[in-house]
């Protein structure tokens, strides 16, 4: 065995500028499949982390109650039932907020910029305000109902400084005008830097604009230790609000109308739910479970689109090669008759000679299988390496870097598809050297 | 002699008493006179913002028009829209086509009955939106363009009588009748011959003043009487404002197609 290796090894050197046409033909291959499949990959983990980032958790509860005249606001009254659901203490839980959230018109003098408000219990979350990068003022007293935290980029585009007194023009959850005034405690840095870093304020003053109660709120964000637990838990919380006999919304997964709910979810999730009209009525607050799993299904799917297109034209790369492979081992062939016959007549086995040539194959296709990985880690530094300032682009990018990630599963996945395919394609031009009659291959003349 | 001192006094006292009583008769005549004067200048608010609404009301006919509408932002400079307006308030329905400028045509707001609808035409889908947005970011909200309803959602809470220009007002404070009108709080100037609103101020939850609105030209169409020009200023931005002019003024039948998703699709295609 280990002598047909050598001998194939030897062949494939003896004829080194057709190997490394060949090898570098899988190469390029291997290289677009493997680029695009990280990079696929390492955007989906990218979004997950900004939408979590975002929506602030990876397990969200919303509370929809009706209003007198049935119409449907976010606010959850009553939360007896849901902090019986959700054990704060479970180790896989990391942090839970409350929150309640609002999209209101930051106004300074003549300017004035749309932001999404979040309200944050500061005594109740004392980390969260310290785990803010902040770049002027200071988040060590938030006591002070009106202080308000402000992403860089809202201040930048208000000319406001720590310190000052802005307006924010905001709606109620029953749509009603309302402007409150904010003193402006500290300004941070935008962990996204499209305006979807929030703005901070105290729960109960937003309450009280948005007509909430003071110890009301719209949403429980959980934050979990392993994102692999999210369904786990999200279904557990479901189950427990059911068994509660509290009105629960199906999970999105479950729904009918999924992509109805979706969007109603999502609108809930960042404050800009129409007050509808609700089609079926109930009594106290009716719960919505939603994970970032849910939220990020249309992404995955559209990211599943860009690896099947990949795959396509890896597979049409790999089409050409094999043709190519045929080709040449042919060519091989005819030019080895005499070498095939002079082995044969030695007493070689039809076998080894068909092995010789499968050795081959094999070689140039993982040489150029590695080349192509080497490539796409190259391509794949240098590309992590540039800063992008895309606002559109944002979202896909790690703090506006590129991240590309594969599994080794991935990897030897393709790496075996592409010796499978060169295999296959030198099987038939080995055959036929192994059929050669040894008289015959020795009196060809070329 | 005692007889004559107790006439005396008897006399001297029911002249007291008849002076006394007569102050009394002016004094409760002149009262009564004051009181039916005031009575008869207490107007009826509610009745004014019944008469307010039902002349803003084109009953039974169709209202067409083209509105002009510039926004002066202090960020943004001057924009303009031109927009068709098509009212059928008899079913609550309304179609707002954005016709310019060309970057936002097509997009148009289709009110039917309960739902008002936002047509995008770049993604050729409708969402759902509320009256109480702002229309195209502009200083004019989506229900500035349909009829009004002040008599349903506001109770008044206090009046007084006064002058904006060369007319005679009432100045009446209004509480939003429930929590789902967008404005809490109102206070208009109405004029006292033909209850026609010529200012408004609108504030917000915490009482402070967000807008103010000014009427200062009206026509009369049909049985209905429309501001011609309306004037939003931004009370909390300094500088912006919104100036809409009405023109091209019609009560022409429309086809009931108009208020479909089907015209607003096809419409400026």
């Amino acid at each position: 065995m280990l002598g047909v290796i050598r001998i194939a090894f030897r062949n494939t050197r003896r004829q080194l500028r057709r190997a490394v046409l060949l090898g570098g033909a899988i190469a390029f291959g291997v290289m677009v499949i493997t680029l695009l499949n990280a990079f696929t990959s390492g955007a989906v983990a990218n979004i997950k982390n900004n939408l979590a980032y975002v929506a602030g958790g990876h397990v969200y509860v919303i509370g929809t109650e009706l209003t007198e005249s049935g119409r449907e606001v976010t606010r959850i009254g009553d939360d007896q039932a849901l902090q019986a659901a959700v054990d704060e203490a479970d180790p896989r839980i990391v942090s839970v907020h409350r929150r309640s959230e609002v999209y209101g018109s930051l106004i300074f003098r003549s300017k004035s910029v749309m932001y999404q408000i979040e309200g944050v219990d500061f005594a109740r979350e004392a980390q969260f305000a310290k785990g803010l990068a902040v770049r002027s003022g200071s988040v060590d007293d938030l006591s002070d109902p009106r202080a308000l935290i402000l992403p860089a980029r809202a201040a930048e585009r208000l000319g406001i400084e720590a310190g000052e007194t802005l307006l924010v023009r905001l709606q109620t959850v029953t749509g009603q005008e309302n402007v409150g005034e904010f003193r402006v405690a500290a300004i941070i840095e935008d962990v996204l830097g499209f305006g979807l870093t929030a703005a901070y304020a105290n729960l109960a003053y937003l309450n009280s604009l948005i007509g909430l109660g003071p110890s009301e709120y719209q949403m429980l964000a959980i934050f979990l230790a392993d994102l692999r637990d999210i369904d786990t838990l999200a279904r557990e919380i479901y189950q427990a609000l059911e068994e509660a006999g509290t009105p629960v919304e199906r999970p999105l997964s479950q729904s009918q109308s999924y992509q109805e709910l979706e969007a109603e979810a999502l609108g809930q999730l960042f404050g800009q739910a129409a007050a509808a009209i609700a089609k079926e009525p109930w009594e106290g607050t009716k719960f919505s479970v939603i994970t970032l799993n849910e939220m990020m299904e249309p992404v995955v799917a559209a990211m599943g689109v860009l690896d099947s297109i990949a795959l396509g034209i890896f597979l049409i790369l790999l089409l050409i090669t094999a043709v190519g492979i045929l080709n040449t081992f042919r060519m091989v062939i005819i030019e080895r008759t005499r070498e095939i016959g002079t082995m044969r007549a030695f007493g070689m086995q039809k076998r080894t000679v068909r092995s010789i040539f499968l050795w081959e194959a094999a070689f140039i296709s993982l040489g150029g299988g590695a080349a192509g990985l080497v490539l796409a880690g190259v391509i794949a530094a240098a590309v992590s390496r540039i800063s992008f300032n895309s606002p559109g682009l944002e979202f896909f990018l790690d703090a506006g870097h590129v991240t590309f990630a594969i599994t080794a599963g991935d990897l030897i996945g393709n790496l075996l598809v592409v010796l499978a395919i060169s295999l296959l394609a030198a099987l038939l031009p080995a055959n036929a050297a192994a059929r050669l009659q040894p008289a015959k291959a020795l009196g060809t003349h070329f | 002699m005692r007889i004559r001192a107790w006439d005396s006094v008897s006399t001297g006292a029911l002249r007291a008493a008849w002076l006394l009583g007569k102050a009394w008769v002016l004094a409760a005549a002149v009262l009564i006179v004051a009181a039916s004067g005031a009575s008869a200048a207490q107007p009826d608010l509610v009745a004014i913002l019944r008469a307010i609404d039902e002349q803003s009301n084109f009953g039974d006919f169709d209202f067409s028009a083209v509105l002009t509408i510039i926004t002066q932002d202090p960020e943004k400079g001057t924009e303009k829209f031109v927009v068709r307006e098509f009212r059928r308030d008899r079913e609550n329905k309304f179609l707002l086509l954005i016709q310019e400028p060309k970057a936002r045509m097509g997009e148009g707001y289709l009110m039917d009955e309960e739902n008002l609808w936002f047509y995008d035409p770049e993604s050729r889908k409708f969402s759902h939106t509320s009256l109480k947005e702002s229309f195209a970011g502009s200083d004019a909200r989506n229900e500035d363009f349909t009829q009004s309803s002040l008599a349903k959602d506001y109770r008044p809470t206090g009046y007084e009588s006064g002058s904006l220009g060369n007319f005679e007002v009432y100045i009446i404070d209004l509480e939003a009748a429930h929590n789902e009108v967008a404005d809490p709080y109102l206070r208009i100037w109405v004029s006292k011959d033909e209850n026609l609103i010529l200012k408004m101020e609108s504030y917000s939850l915490t009482k402070r003043l967000m807008r103010t609105a000014l009427f200062p030209n009206y026509v009369k169409i049909g049985s209905a009487i429309i501001p011609r020009v309306m004037v939003f200023v931004d009370e909390l931005v300094q500088g912006r404002r919104t100036q809409i002019t009405l023109s091209e003024i019609s009560l022409n039948a429309l086809p009931d197609s108009v208020f479909t998703k089907a015209f607003v699709e096809r419409a400026n295609r």
